[in-house]
């Protein structure tokens, strides 16, 4: 209701009225999520994993050298990350994520999908 | 013969359902429960006795689809330690 009261407020004010219904005012419920966001918020799922409640993560560390996570405590990394995002990352795609940087690439990659 | 790639599929499959149990309770347990269980059983070489695990695991990913479905049909209010998730 709000955003009709924008379209038909505005454009009289300011634009003449031939050009009122070209340029529709686009709102979104939420703005787009940044990289600096899904960084943050991976970190912090992260942090709920009982294996790396102490590790120093960054963005270039190893899920298995760096952190030194075995292969179960990685898939267990990555359901946190699933979990804090809402999304699905296939089998076949999380094989290949060996690092954070990695997983937030494509976290963040899936969220410009939405 | 249960392959490790077949077991950490498994473990990620109950993981997922565990985190959607509704309740709080529940949820911390399943999740606690699954992680226990697995890092306590990561030392099994009796192939037998992997797939006797294997198999009781197929059995709780039932049971966990199960119960997470009927944990979403009867809410409850958040509890004060649960984080209150975001506005999306």
């Amino acid at each position: 209701m709000f955003r009709f009261a924008v379209r038909s407020v505005r454009p009289v004010a300011r634009l003449p009225v031939a050009s009122r219904f070209v340029q529709p005012i686009r709102s979104y419920a939420v703005a787009p999520i940044t990289k600096d966001e899904v960084i943050k918020r991976s970190f912090e799922a992260l942090k709920t994993v009982a294996a790396l409640q102490e590790s120093e993560i960054s963005l270039e560390s190893s899920f298995q050298k760096d952190l030194a996570l075995d292969s179960l405590d990685t898939v267990e990394a990555l359901v946190a990350l699933e979990e804090e995002f809402d999304l699905e990352i296939p089998d076949k795609i999380s094989d290949e994520i060996k690092t954070v940087g990695e997983a937030v690439n494509y976290i963040f990659e899936e969220e410009q999908k939405l | 013969m249960t392959t490790s790639k077949q077991i950490l599929v498994l473990y990620k499959q109950l993981l997922e359902k565990a985190y959607k149990f509704d309740n709080y309770n529940f949820r911390e347990f399943a999740k606690r429960k699954v992680t226990d269980s697995f890092k306590a059983n990561k030392g099994l070489s009796d192939s037998e006795a992997i797939t006797n695990f294997y198999n009781q695991g197929i059995l709780d990913l039932a049971m966990l689809t199960r119960q997470t479905t009927i944990s979403q049909m009867y809410t409850f209010e958040k509890l004060v330690v649960e984080p209150l998730k975001r506005q999306r």
